[in-house]
């Protein structure tokens, strides 16, 4: 859980973000919506930069930060109703930079405290047990920070734009245009401390527009935004996308270099043969845990280019007789914490066994791959789900023909906006091993051949 | 070679629709999603295919074989043309010269110099170019390096403990344990036997639902709660013979006196008065220092003569 903020302005963006700045002119440098305060701390990464930097931000923690950083004292109090359960803090709020480092701790656990339950209760011991070095660490690493800010404007950034930032002075904002979590992470700083809150409208589409029209009128400005935006077309200076499951940033901006950053799987080979097309299937069906770019390019190869990649909890490999007739790979339970999820499972495509697929998810329901999946969670896990997208009504993979599958739930449309149908089917974990699965497939499934 | 492999090519220029050409059944080539996803953009950017793939027409079979371009292919059927241009060889060819063409087309391929690769993607003033060139900024090493300040607060103090369990076989023991330590990275390993996995996952997964708790370590707490309270039942039939009230075995051997007393710990007060006497019980020499726990014994046997 360690830096909230730091997915919001990958390394990517301040890499543009530093390079733009270059450009603008020998004055204050102004920042809308300063969240972790990533952008000031690239700007002022720059050798000799010396311009000052102003940020702004509306939530309990930015806030806090942001006054100390321009040398302000923080007003931020325990709440009356929470002092007795929360006393143990008060010798750690007795400077601001004291508070800072509180408060920064409490982004990490103030979400358990007063909630029952033997987990929460032992990481609110644990943290309390701790604090007094953890607290030393939190403010030795402040007292270390060189980042000053000229000042910080803790109110709307449609305000900030309007009466604080000069019409000719350079603007840098990524907004947080999907505010919720945004906000979530830090409503215990607000649920357990009384501060000088400012008061705001939430952002609705007329609010994004003003913020937008407002930096656009200024000759030196940069914006990222998590949406293509045909009128910016001409600012647009860069796309950057991590990763294949990540939403693309745009960044537009006043002038400067165009930069594109694209999602890029890492693959590393098998290095097993794989089943032919004349192949018969032997009798000895093994499972082989895959690294992250092995099973990125066993994926590449054989699973259709309309499903996302994502990153697995465990992959393995199928193979019988030393040749890879498959893969297969789970996610952590989502719903029912027994029930692991099966995200992605295909065949070797040459195969002139047509059914081959049926045997690949026979595997992952094996007891061989019970016993990987419960090694990596430490728990007893007794079934897995997965979710088809198709245009049939029922699967042809999962549908009929493996002991003990069923279909869960049939939603139409498919929320992939490709298909018609989304299909969730499950199944026991574990019924059976490699060496059953692969005679109980061959008996229904193995004589139907191309 | 065969006679009809020595004959030169006689490919010829030809429109036909993607969907009715046979891709390869094997092939060794792949495209990564994000490129693939690209090509498609590219093609339906271009509303064609701007390089030729290799087909053979099977005339035997009547079909029409992409040797060479089967991403190309399918990208133009994704990307919704109807049709395109391919090269297509007419004449027979063997399979090894399918496969030899197939390889080749692959395998033989320019090199290139990054730096004027560099130069020329630098000419592309417009991030859809950049884009369509298929490479990016981050990947030629164009963007800046930036080294900011660290802003984050100190993580709570933990240690990863693995337990790894082991099949009984002493060598396989061993080298399981040796590649466990290479792909775990804790602070320590238990080791145990592998009968007493499923027993511990059960044990866990009781824990798990009769707390409600999902965290494995705060489980793993529970548990150890649970066998604090239960002490003492290590004792009987073990050690100890509660019919007799005499030890079973080799009366001498060490046995935890937690089996004895059921807790760790006591209260600081009745702590102070066994302190106390045993402290005596060691000046007068009635009991060895090395050895305080002849005090209980004495004490004991004293209470059980009346």
């Amino acid at each position: 859980m360690s830096g909230v903020f730091h997915g919001s302005i990958p390394a990517d963006l301040r890499s543009i973000i530093y390079e733009h700045a270059e450009s603008w002119p020998d004055t204050d440098l102004y920042v809308g919506c300063s969240g972790n305060f990533t952008i000031e701390r690239t700007l002022h990464s720059r050798p000799g930069e010396r311009r000052a930097i102003h940020g702004n931000d509306v939530q309990a923690y930015s806030s806090a930060l942001g006054w100390w950083l321009a040398g302000r004292e923080l007003d931020y109090r325990l709440k009356e109703e929470h002092r007795d359960e929360l006393a143990w803090l008060e010798p750690y709020l007795a400077t601001s930079t004291d508070t800072l480092a509180t408060l920064m701790l409490g982004t990490r656990f103030l979400q358990y405290v007063g909630r029952q339950g033997v987990y929460y209760e032992r990481m609110v011991r644990a943290t309390a047990g701790q604090f007094p070095t953890m607290h030393a660490k939190t403010v030795a690493k402040l007292n270390a920070l060189t980042l000053r800010l000229a000042d910080f404007y803790c109110g709307d950034v449609r305000d900030y734009l309007r009466d604080v930032v000069p019409a000719d002075a350079p603007v840098a904002m990524f907004p947080p245009f999907y505010a919720g979590d945004y906000e979530a992470q830090f409503a215990g700083i607000d649920e357990f401390f009384d501060w000088p809150a400012p008061s705001y409208d939430l952002l609705d589409e007329d609010g994004k527009e003003e913020i937008i029209g407002a930096v656009l009128d200024r000759p030196n400005w940069i914006l990222g935004l998590h949406i293509a935006r045909d009128e910016l077309r001409p600012w647009l200076r860069g796309v950057v996308q991590t990763s294949n499951r990540g939403m693309p940033i745009y960044v537009y901006a006043s002038s400067g270099a165009r930069r594109v950053v694209a999602p890029t799987q890492q693959v590393a080979p098998i290095l097993m043969p794989k089943i032919g097309p004349t192949d018969d299937l032997g009798d000895r069906m093994a499972l082989h845990v895959l690294n992250g770019g092995q099973f990125a390019a066993v994926r590449s190869q054989f699973m259709s280019k309309t499903i996302l990649p994502g990153s697995p909890l465990l992959a393995c490999g199928v193979s019988v007789d030393g040749r890879l007739i498959g893969a297969f790979a789970y996610l952590p339970p989502k719903f029912d914490p027994s029930t692991a999820y099966l995200m992605s499972d295909f065949p070797v495509s040459w195969t002139r066994y047509r059914r081959l697929a049926k045997l690949i998810v026979m595997a992952a329901a094996s007891r061989e791959a019970q016993l990987l999946l419960q090694r990596s969670l430490s728990k007893r896990l007794t079934g897995w789900s997965t979710t088809a997208f198709t245009d049939r009504p029922n699967s042809a993979k999962y549908g009929r023909g493996i002991p003990g599958v069923k279909l869960q739930k049939r939603s139409e449309p498919a929320a992939d906006g490709i298909h018609r149908y989304q299909l969730q089917y499950g199944g026991p974990l574990g019924d059976w091993t490699l060496a059953e699965a692969l005679a109980e497939w061959k008996r229904r499934h193995g004589k139907d051949m191309r | 070679m065969s006679d009809v492999d020595e004959l030169p090519l006689d490919p010829r220029l030809m429109t036909v629709r993607p969907q009715d050409l046979t891709l390869l059944e094997v092939n060794a080539r792949y495209m990564r999603k994000e490129q693939y996803d690209r090509l498609v953009a590219n093609v339906k950017r271009d509303g064609c295919l701007t390089s030729v793939p290799l087909v053979w027409h099977d005339v035997a079979n009547d079909r029409k074989v992409v040797l060479s371009g089967n991403h190309r292919v399918m990208a133009s059927i994704d990307a919704g043309l109807t049709e395109i241009t391919v090269m297509v060889v007419q004449q027979q060819l063997s399979r090894a010269r399918q496969v030899a063409l197939q390889l080749s087309h692959n395998a033989i391929a320019g090199e290139d110099d990054p730096a004027t690769l560099k130069q020329l993607y630098e000419e592309l003033d417009d991030v859809d170019w950049r884009a369509y060139s298929g490479l990016d900024d981050k990947q030629l090493d164009l963007l800046a390096q930036v080294d900011l300040e660290g802003l984050a607060e100190a993580n709570l103090d933990f240690a990863t403990i693995q337990l790894v369990f082991l099949p009984h076989e002493l060598d396989a023991a061993r080298t399981s344990f040796d590649e466990a330590r290479k792909l775990v990275q804790a602070d320590g390993r238990w080791l145990a036997g592998y009968v007493d996995y499923e027993a511990t996952l059960d044990a866990l997964a009781t824990t798990h639902g009769a707390h409600n708790v999902g965290n494995v370590a705060t489980a793993l707490g529970l548990i150890l709660t649970v066998f604090e309270r239960h002490l003492g039942e290590l004792r009987d039939g073990v050690w100890y013979d509660p019919e007799t009230g005499e030890p079973i075995g080799n009366a001498h051997r060490l046995v935890p006196i937690e089996t004895v007393l059921e807790t760790r710990s006591m209260p600081a007060d009745a702590a102070a008065v066994l302190t106390r006497a045993v402290d005596q019980l060691v000046r007068k020499g009635d009991v060895p220092a090395d050895q305080r726990w002849r005090a209980l014994e004495l004490l004991a046997a004293d209470y059980l003569a009346g």
